[in-house]
Order: C-alpha cells, then sequence, then structure tokens
C-alpha cells in the first residue's frame, strides 16, 4: 500500500463512519425566530416581572418576581413602593425557596385508619372536611393573621358557614403594645415608625431592624437620617443583645424585667412638658415614682448612661420612643407599653414619628389569653371541627405540645398549610396550599396599602391558594356557588373599594392606595393600674427567647436557604444554639461547643452554648424557631414569655457548632474600616484619608470605559444578611448543608463579618464580599489564567477553564473564594426550578466567587448596545445592593464622575480593607459615623 | 547469576582481585530474590493500587472534598506530600552531581541508591499536584501546547513554573541514572543468562569498556553533572516559591528559597540514610559502604539541620521584629495555637535531635543514625505541614480563619505513595547494582 492509497482508504472509512454517525430518522424541527414578538407570551432569554406581595412574615412588602422562562427566579422588593421601597429582608429574599422547597405538601392529605396521612383527591379530603363540619357540633376556624380580601373572604367563610371565627393567631402579638395604644391613642394597631423624621430614636427592647413592626421599613427611613447628613442619635435599651441593639449609637443593657422603671423614670422627666392632654397627664401621674437611684439598681445602668437618655428624650425636638419585642413580651410587659406609649403621647409622637394613620392592622389579632381559652374550649371538647388556617401554635406557641393535645379533642381537624408542620401532623384533613407566587389575592402591610397578589407560575403541585381552599369549601358546604373563585372575588372587592378599572392598575403598579383608617380616637381612659413595682422580674439566671432575624417566630426555619445564610449575630448556620455571655461562660467553666442544661418550671432543654459578646452575666438567649421551652406565658400582656427565670448547669459535654466565623474579634487588625488597628500605631495615614493615587512600581491597569466598583455605607449597613441571602438566589449558590459547614465550606460569595470589642461594647458589621482589586493577588498565581483582569476592573473566573489548584483561593487575603468540593449543581425538584438560568451553574472541583453580577451587567450592555450609548448609572445595581434595606450598598461605574459609587469611593470616610497589601481594592467601605465618633466604642 | 564468566580474566593482580570482589559484592546482591522478597513487594504494591489508586479514584468520582481543606486552607496534606517528596529527591543531586564535581569519595557508595532514590521520590513528588487537582482530568492544561482554542499557560504563577521544574527533574534525573548505569549494565550483563542478559544487553547500549567509549562516557556524565548542579539550587527554589510568591504571611518571605534548599538536603540525607543502613545490612554490603562514609553523610545532616534550625529561629525574630501584626500573629499561632505540637514537634525532630552527631562515635553508629534519620524524616514533614497548613489557616481575615485536618482518604493516599516508594526502591534494589560498581573499581589503586 503507498502513500496515496492509504489516504485514500482514510478518507474513505471516516466518511463512512461520519455518514453512519447522521441520523437521518431524527425528527427535524424548525426554527422559526419571532419577527413581531408576541404581547404576553415568553421570549426565551427576556426575564419578565409580575408585582405581588411578599408573605414571608406579617409586614407583608411589596415584591417584584423576576420571571425567567415561566418560573420565577429571584424576588426583590418592588421599587418605590410606600413601605419597603425596594428592598427586600432576608426572610422576603428567602422566601423564593418556600415556592420551590422539596418539603412542600403536594396534594390534600387525609389520615388513614392507622393515623397516617396518606395522600388523597381534592374531592375526597373536601368531602370529609364537609362531613366534619356539618357534624353540628362547634365548629372553630383558627388562622394566622390575615389582611385585606383574604380576612374579608374568611368573615364571609364564618358568617355563612357558621363557624367561629378565632382571634387570629401571632406569636408577636404586639398584645402589650396594642393594648397601650388603645388606652392611650384609642388605636389598635401597631403605628409606622417614621426614623427619619425623628433626631433621637430610643428602641427599648424592639428589634426595630429584625422583626418589631416592618423592619425593612424601619430601615429604609434610617438609612435616610445615616450617612453623612442629618445623622440623628438612636439609643437602643435591650436586656440581651440582638442585632439592632449593636446597630443602635448607644446601646444599653439593663437588667432583664427592669424596663418598666426605666420608662418610669424617663417619664417624669417629662411630667414637666406643656400641653399635655388632660387624660394623659391624670395617668402620668398616677405611674409610681421611680427615683433615680431606683432606676440604677433596678436596671443597673450607670447614672451617666440614665442621664444621657433623659436628656436626649428632654432636648430632642422631635424623639421616636417605642418599646417592644422582649420588653413586653414578660409580666411587666403591659406596663412597659403602657408607659412607653405615655412618655409618646407627653412627646407628641403620635402623628410625627408615630404613624398611627399607616399603621399594621393587628385587630383581628388574639393575645394568649385568647389561646388559652381556646385552649380549654378544645379541652372541654365542645369544638366539632377545627380548622387551623396557614398557623403553626404547636410549633410557635411556647407550650406547643399542650397544644397539640388539644387539637387532639377537637372531634376533626383541618389543616390549611404548605407543609407538614407540627400542627399539620395531628389535623385529620390537610389542605396544601399553594405559594403566594401561585396565587391570587392581596394584602394589607399598612392601612391605606393594599399590595396586589397575582400568579407568577402556574401552581407546582396539586394545590390551591388560601382564598380558593375557603371558597372550595364554602362550595362544598353549599355557601357559595360553584365556580366562584378567589381571584373574581379579589378583583371584586378592589372594584368596591378602590374604584372601577383599578384591578388593572394594581396589578402593573402592584399596589394601590386604600382607604385608610381613622388615625385613632382621643386619649383613651385611665384606669390602669401599674404593678411592675410590685411584680417580681427574674433575678439569678435569666432565659431571653429573642425574635430571630432570620426564621421571625420560627415559621421561616424549614427554609434551606435561611439555614445555610449565618445568624448574623452569632454567625451559627444550621444549629440549635444559647447565646451566653462571656462573664457567664467564665463563671460556669464553659466555652464555644459546651452543651449546658437549661431548666426551668417543669421544662429542661439541652442546647451547644454560643459565646456572644455583649450579652450580660447570667444572661442566655434563645432565638424563636431554634429551640422552644415549655416557657409558659405573661399574663399582664398577653404575649408570649419571652423573659424567664431559669438554672442553667454545664453538662460536661460538647458538639461543635456549625458556624461560620473563625473568630468573634479583629485580633487586633485593622478590618473594620475606621477602627484603629493597634499595628499602625495610631499614625497610620491610609486609613481615615480617602486615597485616589495609587503607590505602586507598577501602572495601574488600564480600563477605557467602566471601572465596575462598589461602594458600601457600614453607617447605614444594618447588618441584616438580605445581601447574602439575595446572592444565594440570585447567583445559584449552592446550599451545602450542616455538614459541610461543619468543615468549613460554606459557598457564599457576600457574608457579613461580625466583630466585636473584647469587652463587648460594640459590635461591627462588615458585609464583605471580592474585592475585585486592581492588583488582585489571586491573578498571577492560576497556572491557567482561569482568573484573570478583565477591562472592566472585574476579578473575572473563567469556570470552565479552572482547573482546581485552589491557590487563588489561598492567595486572597480577603479569602472570598469558594470551592466546589463536591458536585453541588444538581437539585432535587422542584429546587431545580429556582435556578437562574443567566448565571451557570459551577462543577465539581471550580472555583467560584463574586462576579458582581456581571450577568446583570452582560443585560445592561445588551440594552445599552441596542440603543448606541454606553451603561448609564442606574441601568443596573447588583443583587446584593439592589436587596439592601438600608441602603448601604453602591454599584456602578467608578471612572463615570457622577455615579453614586464615585461619590461614595471619594467621601472622607473611604476607606479599602487591607489596604496597605497594596491590592487596590474596587470595594470602598465608609466607615461608621458612630465609631469615629464615639472612641469608646471604636478603637 | 554465574560469577565464572570472569573468573580467567581477573588474572593475579592484587587490584584487580579486588575490583573483582567489588563486583561480585554488588553483584551478589541481585541473586535471585526469596518469597519474603516477593510478599514484600506483593504487599506494597497491593498497598499502592489499594490506597493510592482506589482512593484516588473514588476522590476523584466523588470530589476532592472527601479531604480535609477548607475554605481558608485550599492546601492539605497532598502538598504537604509533594514538597516532601520533592525535598528527599534533592539528595539524590547533591551526592550523585555535586560531590561528582568536587571529586568526594563518599559519594560512590551512596549515589545509585541516592539516584534511584531520587527518581522514585520525584515520581512520588509528581502524583500529588495531580492528585490535589481539583479537576484532574483536565491536567493537561497545565503544559502550554499549541491549540485551536488558543489558550496559553500563566508563566507568571509558580505553579507553573513548578510544571517546568519538576518535569526538568525528573528528565535529568532519570537521564542521570541511566548514563550512570550504563557500565554496570554492561557487567551485570556478563553475569546472567536468557531473558535477562538480553534486556540488560539492551540497556547497556553496547557498551564494551573501550577507551573511545569511557572518554565520551566521562565527558557526558561531567556535562550532566554540571548540568544538574544548578537543579539542586533551582528546583527546591522553585517549590519554594511557591510559596513565597504568595502573599500569605508566613509564606512571603525572602529566606524561603535557600530555607527550603537545606531542608530539602537535610531530608534527603536523612532518606538515603534510613534506606541504605537496612540496605547495608540485608544485602550484604559492608565493604563497599564503609562505615566512614556514612559518618560523612551525617556531617552534611548534622549542618543541615543547623541551617534549618537557624531558619526557624530567624524567621520567628523576623516575624516580631516586623512589628506587623499578621506576620507575628502566624508564628505565634504556629507556637501556641491549634498546631502547636506540630510545630514543637518539627523543632525537636530537625533541631534537637540531630544535635548528638556532633559526637564522633555517635555519627559512625549506623543504628543510632539510623533513629536519628527517622526523626529528620518526621520532622521534616511536619516543618511542611507547619509551613503550609498554619499560614492558611490564619490569615488576614480572622473571620476566615479555620483549622484543617487531614482525613481518610488524604491518608490512604500518602500510605499509597510509601508504598509505592518501597515498592520500586525494593524492585531497585534487587534489579540494578545499588552501588556504581564502576565507579568503586576506580577507587581500588
Amino acid at each position: 500500500m503507498d502513500r496515496r492509497e492509504f489516504l485514500g482508504l482514510l478518507g474513505l472509512a471516516s466518511g463512512a463512519s461520519l455518514l453512519a454517525g447522521c441520523d437521518l430518522t431524527r425528527k427535524t424541527e424548525k426554527l422559526i425566530p419571532y419577527l413581531v414578538p408576541p404581547e404576553d407570551g415568553v421570549l426565551p432569554g427576556e426575564a419578565t416581572f409580575v408585582a405581588t406581595s411578599c408573605t414571608e412574615c406579617p409586614a407583608q412588602c411589596g415584591m417584584t418576581a423576576r420571571i425567567r422562562d415561566g418560573r420565577p427566579v429571584k424576588v426583590d422588593g418592588l421599587p418605590k413602593h410606600p413601605i419597603n421601597d425596594g428592598a427586600l429582608c432576608v426572610r422576603g429574599q428567602s422566601s423564593l425557596s418556600r415556592l420551590y422547597s422539596v418539603d412542600r405538601i403536594r396534594q390534600p392529605m387525609v389520615k388513614d385508619a392507622g393515623g397516617n396521612l396518606v395522600p388523597a383527591t381534592w374531592a375526597d379530603a373536601l368531602k370529609r372536611s364537609a362531613d366534619a363540619l356539618r357534624a353540628g357540633r362547634e365548629n372553630v376556624l383558627l388562622s394566622g393573621r390575615t389582611t385585606g380580601s383574604l380576612s374579608a373572604l374568611m368573615s364571609d367563610f364564618a358568617t355563612r358557614t357558621g363557624v367561629r371565627r378565632e382571634p387570629e393567631f401571632e406569636l408577636f402579638s404586639y398584645a402589650a403594645v396594642r393594648a397601650a395604644n388603645r388606652a392611650i391613642f384609642g388605636a389598635d394597631v401597631v403605628p409606622l415608625l417614621h426614623p427619619d423624621r425623628a433626631d433621637v430614636v430610643i428602641t427599648v427592647g424592639a428589634d426595630v431592624v429584625e422583626t418589631f413592626g416592618n423592619p425593612v421599613q424601619f430601615s429604609t427611613l434610617l438609612s435616610k437620617r445615616r450617612g453623612s447628613h442629618g445623622r440623628n442619635t438612636w439609643f437602643h435599651v435591650e436586656p440581651h443583645a440582638s442585632m439592632t441593639g449593636f446597630q443602635a449609637d448607644h446601646r444599653f443593657v439593663v437588667r432583664p424585667g427592669s424596663e418598666a422603671y426605666l420608662l418610669a423614670y424617663l417619664l417624669q422627666g417629662l411630667s414637666g412638658k406643656v400641653g399635655l392632654p388632660g387624660g394623659v397627664a391624670a395617668q402620668i401621674a398616677s405611674v409610681p415614682a421611680v427615683s433615680a437611684q431606683q432606676a440604677e439598681e433596678k436596671t443597673g445602668l450607670t447614672t451617666s448612661q440614665i442621664d444621657e437618655l433623659r436628656h436626649a428624650l428632654l432636648v430632642a425636638e422631635s424623639p421616636l420612643l417605642v418599646a417592644g419585642s422582649v420588653s413586653t413580651a414578660q409580666e411587666s410587659g403591659l406596663d412597659t407599653a403602657r408607659l412607653a406609649a405615655l412618655i409618646q403621647s407627653a412627646c407628641g409622637m403620635h402623628g410625627k414619628t408615630l404613624d398611627f394613620a399607616q399603621a399594621q392592622d393587628y385587630s383581628r389579632v388574639g393575645t394568649m389569653a385568647d389561646v388559652e381559652r381556646l385552649m380549654g374550649q378544645l379541652d372541654a371538647g365542645t369544638v366539632g371541627a377545627l380548622i387551623l388556617f396557614d398557623t403553626d401554635p404547636v410549633a410557635q406557641l411556647p407550650m406547643g405540645d399542650k397544644f397539640g393535645a388539644s387539637i387532639d379533642k377537637a372531634a376533626f381537624a383541618i389543616g390549611v398549610s404548605d407543609m407538614l408542620t407540627p400542627t399539620m401532623e395531628r389535623c385529620d384533613v390537610v389542605l396544601p396550599l399553594s405559594h403566594t407566587l401561585e396565587s391570587w389575592g392581596d394584602a394589607e402591610p399598612a392601612s391605606g396599602v393594599v399590595n396586589a397578589i397575582q400568579p407568577a407560575i402556574a401552581p407546582l403541585f396539586d394545590t390551591r391558594s388560601n382564598g380558593d381552599v375557603l371558597l372550595s369549601l364554602m362550595i362544598e358546604l353549599g355557601a357559595a356557588a360553584a365556580g366562584t373563585t378567589y381571584q373574581q372575588y379579589v378583583y371584586d372587592r378592589w372594584t368596591r373599594d378602590l374604584g372601577a378599572g383599578a384591578g388593572a392598575a394594581m396589578l402593573k403598579q402592584g399596589w394601590g392606595t386604600g382607604p385608610a383608617k381613622a388615625a385613632g380616637g382621643s386619649a383613651g381612659a385611665a384606669g390602669h393600674t401599674f404593678t411592675f413595682a410590685q411584680s417580681t422580674a427574674p433575678s439569678g439566671q435569666v432565659l431571653v427567647i429573642a425574635p430571630s432575624v432570620r426564621w421571625y417566630d420560627g415559621r421561616s426555619a424549614v427554609l434551606p436557604l435561611l439555614q445555610e445564610v449565618p445568624d448574623p449575630l452569632s454567625a451559627v448556620t444550621w444549629d440549635s444554639w444559647v447565646s451566653v455571655g462571656m462573664e457567664t461562660c467564665k463563671a460556669m467553666g464553659i466555652e464555644e461547643s459546651s452543651v449546658v442544661e437549661l431548666r426551668g418550671e417543669g421544662w429542661s432543654v439541652p442546647l451547644t452554648v454560643r459565646p456572644q459578646p455583649g450579652l450580660a452575666k447570667d444572661v442566655f438567649v434563645v432565638q424563636r424557631g431554634a429551640a422552644n421551652p415549655a416557657v409558659g406565658w405573661a399574663r399582664s400582656g398577653g404575649e408570649a414569655n419571652a423573659v424567664v427565670a431559669i438554672t442553667a448547669a454545664a453538662t460536661g459535654r460538647k458538639e461543635r457548632l456549625s458556624e461560620v466565623s473563625g473568630s468573634l474579634y479583629q485580633e487586633g487588625r485593622g478590618i473594620v474600616p475606621g477602627t484603629h488597628p493597634e499595628h499602625f500605631n495610631g499614625d497610620h495615614s491610609g486609613h481615615g484619608e480617602p486615597k485616589h493615587e495609587e503607590v505602586s512600581f507598577y501602572p495601574l491597569p488600564k480600563y477605557p470605559n467602566y471601572r465596575w466598583a462598589m461602594a458600601v455605607d457600614l453607617d447605614k449597613c444594618i447588618g441584616c444578611n438580605a445581601c447574602v441571602a439575595a446572592c444565594y438566589v440570585e447567583n445559584n449558590i449552592p446550599m451545602v448543608g450542616r455538614e459541610q459547614h461543619l468543615r468549613g465550606r460554606e459557598m457564599a460569595w457576600i457574608r457579613l463579618e461580625q466583630y466585636y470589642e473584647k469587652d463587648g461594647s460594640a459590635g461591627h458589621f462588615v458585609p464583605t464580599m471580592c474585592q475585585h482589586c486592581d492588583f488582585a493577588p489571586c491573578e498571577p498565581v492560576c497556572p491557567v489564567y482561569a482568573t484573570y483582569h478583565n477591562d472592566e476592573g472585574l476579578n473575572a473566573q473563567v469556570y470552565n477553564r479552572c482547573v482546581g489548584t485552589r491557590y487563588c483561593g489561598n492567595n486572597c487575603p480577603y479569602k472570598q473564594r469558594r470551592f466546589n468540593y463536591f458536585s453541588y449543581e444538581h437539585r432535587p425538584y422542584p429546587m431545580n426550578l429556582m435556578t437562574n438560568p443567566d448565571v451557570s451553574m459551577r462543577g465539581k472541583g471550580m472555583m467560584e466567587k463574586c462576579t458582581m453580577c456581571v450577568q446583570r451587567i452582560r443585560k445592561a450592555r445588551d440594552v445599552a448596545k441596542d440603543e448606541k450609548r454606553t451603561i448609564r448609572e442606574g441601568d443596573l445595581t447588583t443583587a446584593c445592593a439592589q436587596a439592601c434595606p438600608g441602603k448601604a450598598i453602591v454599584f456602578g461605574n467608578l471612572l463615570d464622575e457622577n455615579s453614586e459609587v464615585h461619590k461614595w469611593a471619594h467621601d472622607s470616610r473611604s476607606n479599602r480593607i487591607l489596604e496597605e497589601l497594596g491590592t487596590s481594592p474596587g470595594v470602598y467601605y465608609l466607615s461608621d459615623n458612630h465609631v469615629k465618633g464615639n472612641g469608646s466604642h471604636g478603637a | 547469576m554465574e560469577h565464572k564468566a570472569v573468573a580467567t580474566s581477573a588474572a593475579a593482580h592484587p587490584a584487580a582481585m579486588k575490583r573483582l570482589a567489588i563486583e561480585r559484592e554488588v553483584i551478589s546482591a541481585m541473586q535471585k530474590p526469596g518469597l519474603l522478597y516477593w510478599a514484600l513487594v506483593g504487599l506494597f504494591a497491593t498497598g499502592f493500587a489499594v490506597f493510592l489508586l482506589g482512593a484516588w479514584g473514588i476522590q476523584i468520582a466523588k470530589g476532592i472534598g472527601l479531604g480535609g481543606q477548607l475554605n481558608p486552607v485550599g492546601w492539605g496534606i497532598y502538598i504537604v506530600n509533594f514538597v516532601f517528596w520533592v525535598g528527599i529527591a534533592h539528595s539524590g543531586t547533591l551526592i550523585s552531581a555535586v560531590l561528582f564535581l568536587f571529586r568526594s569519595k563518599f559519594r560512590a557508595s551512596f549515589n545509585r541508591a541516592a539516584e534511584a532514590m531520587t527518581v522514585i521520590a520525584v515520581m512520588c513528588a509528581g502524583m500529588y499536584p495531580l492528585i490535589h487537582l481539583g479537576r484532574v482530568w483536565y491536567a493537561f492544561w497545565l503544559f502550554p501546547y499549541p491549540n485551536q482554542r488558543l489558550l496559553w499557560t500563566n508563566f507568571k504563577s509558580p505553579l507553573e513554573w513548578d510544571v517546568f521544574a519538576i518535569s526538568t527533574y525528573l528528565t535529568i534525573s532519570v537521564v542521570f541514572f541511566y548514563v550512570g548505569l550504563i557500565p554496570d549494565f554492561a557487567i551485570v550483563k556478563r553475569y546472567t543468562r536468557g531473558v535477562s542478559r538480553h534486556i540488560y544487553s539492551v540497556l547497556s547500549l553496547g557498551w564494551v569498556g573501550s577507551k573511545r567509549q569511557w572518554r565520551n562516557y566521562n565527558m557526558l556524565y561531567a556535562l550532566l553533572a554540571g548540568l544538574a548542579t544548578p537543579l539542586v539550587l533551582s528546583v527546591h527554589s522553585v517549590v519554594s516559591w511557591d510559596f513565597a510568591m504568595g502573599i500569605v504571611p508566613g509564606w512571603h518571605t525572602t529566606i524561603f528559597a535557600p530555607y527550603f534548599v537545606a531542608g530539602a538536603i537535610f531530608s534527603g540525607c536523612a532518606m538515603v540514610l534510613t534506606l541504605c543502613i537496612p540496605m547495608r545490612k540485608i544485602q550484604r554490603l559492608e565493604n563497599v559502604m564503609p562505615i566512614e562514609h556514612f559518618e560523612k553523610l551525617a556531617k552534611t545532616m548534622l549542618f543541615t539541620s543547623m541551617i534549618v534550625g537557624y531558619a526557624y529561629t530567624i524567621e520567628f525574630l523576623l516575624a516580631y521584629y516586623s512589628g506587623n501584626v499578621y506576620e507575628f500573629g502566624i508564628f505565634k499561632d504556629r507556637a501556641t495555637g491549634y498546631y502547636k505540637f506540630q510545630y514543637w514537634g518539627m523543632v525537636f525532630c530537625n533541631m534537637i535531635v540531630p544535635l548528638p552527631l556532633f559526637i564522633k562515635k555517635l555519627r559512625r553508629n549506623l543504628k543510632w543514625l539510623f533513629v536519628t534519620s527517622i526523626f529528620v524524616n518526621i520532622g521534616m514533614w511536619l516543618e511542611r505541614f507547619v509551613i503550609i497548613i498554619t499560614s492558611l489557616a490564619h490569615e488576614y481575615v480572622p473571620y476566615a480563619w479555620g483549622t484543617y485536618q487531614p482525613r481518610g482518604v488524604e491518608i490512604s493516599i500518602m500510605i499509597g505513595t510509601f508504598c509505592f516508594f518501597f515498592m520500586m526502591f525494593l524492585l531497585f534494589a534487587k534489579f540494578l547494582p545499588v552501588v556504581a560498581i564502576t565507579e568503586k573499581k576506580e577507587e581500588v589503586q
């Protein structure tokens, strides 16, 4: 065979095999691109937005869902919404993972003969429910807090079917606050707070940036008085340690149960104020006198602290004082709430810094007394069918098991929920709820504001929306015409309340202005006897059960994303823990990971210790959702008891907590901008002085058009972790679970580093992400150019070029690179639907990190290119900046001198972390004004 | 093996008799191995297959996360082992090339074993960067080869330098090893029959020992020695730059290159002792490996131990004197933190244990030397652990601190490489002349 023959044969053979490889029988499809795109069809690659309402907690912020390929892939705050103004908290961001949760109930369930819940059809489940409701005995409906049309429909349901509607159950019922407001202001509401109008803000227990009222609204309004201009002063008084406390300018730690003394003393200082309403003056007179010495003794505050508070309140032109949360959820809680209301009234806060016109309507929400009464009725066996509508008292109540036992005493229990909660497990029939994003409806975050709820996706499972579940039951019982839908019901109501044609506008804008309720009546009657002086505050060891910024009252603990995102104070992720102060740890001989046994009256619970700087001696803190000891409830205010006397004993056992922080302290390093690191001996000019010129032997990288950069104002940052959750969802960051967290392999691209002062006097919270350095140490060490610097300042990572040497991760001084130790890209159904198609999934063995949402930059570039221009300020922002309730993050082009990021970067407070390494980071941090202004809290 | 083939030519010269004795002593070590030998080889081969290949296979399938690496500590004991084996490989070049150029006599006793050790150790070392890769199936991307995607490698990366340093070192040491073996292969050939004779014959490349061959051979050998000598400095310097080029406190220091080279020679000498002392005994090579030569090796070890000890001290002092909180933080943590046992273990093994070698009697005591060498091996492994792991665990940002512990798969693979090493060394000890016969013969006047 010669060469030509060989080549000829080779060609023939390969040609033949190529032909054989072509499968001519395969179905061919014709792809015709749209010349005229359909008006509301799905355009591949194009996102549409649906305005709706968040329902993860009762605050009900306006929300917009980004739809890609027919499924919501991201939720964000509705821009210009009167309540949350485009921001969305960590719970709201994570609520998308409730829609796609693998734990959702997928079809109706009924209890079989063996007492197990088994799948059933809607017809079967409804028939059983209807039969039980017709059985003759008194039927009861207990729901969580409802607003708007759902509440109206529930009333209709109750009247037409003869079911008695119980006061709604909310663990955070604001019972004491409302009782006080009813008495003093004649309004049974939780007013919206206006820190933006206040020059002095005093919060007593109320965790206003975590769960109290509408925390997102508080944060967005507060941020208007943070940053450079018109800063107000914020005092926070609390018995424990909360994130809200560390955000305040002054955090005053009082003895548990002593808040009433402090407020009574402050009130006395105001008694001379002119122009008090008559009733109020009389009430003030009825408050037992508290001497300065008494106030000091009881609260444990110093004279100067109390004086500072008293002085601030006196000289303030427009103060805001509010008490709530753990401070009102205790025996003297009602007194505390009433004293706070009296101070509010005396200082004329209502109408100014307290908005009773735009208030949260809690009037249908009951108190613990109502729960107790219902339990009594259930135990007496008088209740026929009990409908538990989207509520989980068994898990949330401090005596949940007892309530569960009471449920069993009802003849029949009908549960309505989206997940099999402990309450649902006790029901005879469980009707599955659709997620808000699959439903029609509306919500009323505050009186006068109505949010539209419209479906962003067809129900994933055989579920119905909350309104449709009620209507189905009504139809089954013959109380409504067949074919009635909740959608129609809502539409009709909008037309009636908001005017004809309001529906279309609502759906487009996402919210509408409804009739505002009257802003309260006159000051109510007196007739309250203050008993705080008689009540015995718990002494010795005290357990404080605090609301959780992640899990609210525990309801959101089922979302894996909210387990993956760490608690901002303690950095704990997947575990239950008890926070213990440093002094207590020393005294009890316990440390991180020690297990302590907390014992109260008739209950005990073992919990792992997480040391918490800034927590007073003998105070133990657990978060709602992390543990639920059966502590009973306070009598006076009707709120679930949050402050209980306990005895804690070390068990000697140890259990590792899944937490993501290497150290709670700066360890002498100047990580937090504006704090003076010891190693600079106080005279380093790099900190506190904005640097615009790089000192380097090497030329700066050239950026022809853009230098994408970010700036974070630590004065505005409230440390809430919303940015973290937003980043997880936007960038398809894998949730790796507890085991991997224990091994230190969390994948977050942005994190909130918390650093405390050694004495616990202050806590600093710094959101950090890839700093996109001009001289990024990660870039030169990659042997294959998988990471490189692009000409827009981005430190880019080419996933599919990465071979996984991990040197970049080692060499990043900020430690912002995340490695895929395992294959995380496959998510179980329906979690896989949550995947954002704009962001590629990363495979096993690759490095990943913050990209400054490069997919959004790409999208903006496409749009700009079509319009023959460059990308402008405001064309895009990153997921973290978009979510931020404090509006603390800005993103943009540093080369654009009019851009916000350019202004922030050149602010006098501007710093960059670890600048002395010469990395020239692209993320600027504006130091916390307070840290700088007050030496005792800085350094 | 047959001895009579050459018996007649030896004639009655005493020197010739001596040379013949040397030749026979070495050749007799290559006698047909016994059952114990094969059992050991089999054991190590199984260990290699199960512990290394098996574990590695599982790791490739499941992900690198089976190991203990975590966010701050991206490099675990895979890289520790890599540096450890590169260090071991060092004495080979030192003993064969540098001592050859300096015409040190004691070289001839060890050079073959040391060179064999070098080649095997470089193989072991070379495996680790691959084992450690997240996506080893793309390891070929680390080589700059022309491709249609126009992708190139980053020559700024110390890891890329590593690719060249290690591959160069492997090439040079294999060539050097082989060239040195050529005359010996010719000798061995004469003692063998059948297939083995054919193989040794091919390997000897037609060596007949003519004057011309010897002239060319000596020229080549000297040139190779000259080429290899810079490698003694460069290879481990490059390996040290893997760390020194990073900005990790504890890594980013200029003394790393000399410090690592000294450490490499130190650990290499220790490993030569660990291997040669038993080999001398088992293979009855007392005559060709005189005790004086061991003493010289011990002196080298003592000297490098002091260099290494000096480096430990000065490093600490520099960190303290710098006033740099990050730098000193690392060192304080090394001495008092989570890894303090590793740190003080390292100090004990590398600084304290070799000190008694100042005493001549102990230097000449092979048992003592053996025990010392084992300690030094452990100490040098710990040194790499301390440098690599502790630096990464406590870097700049306290929030991102973390502690690393090796996990099952990493320990398994480590055991697997030791199995591979001993398997290869056993094969070497029986199938190749363990002492350079011709060089030993040259020594005979």
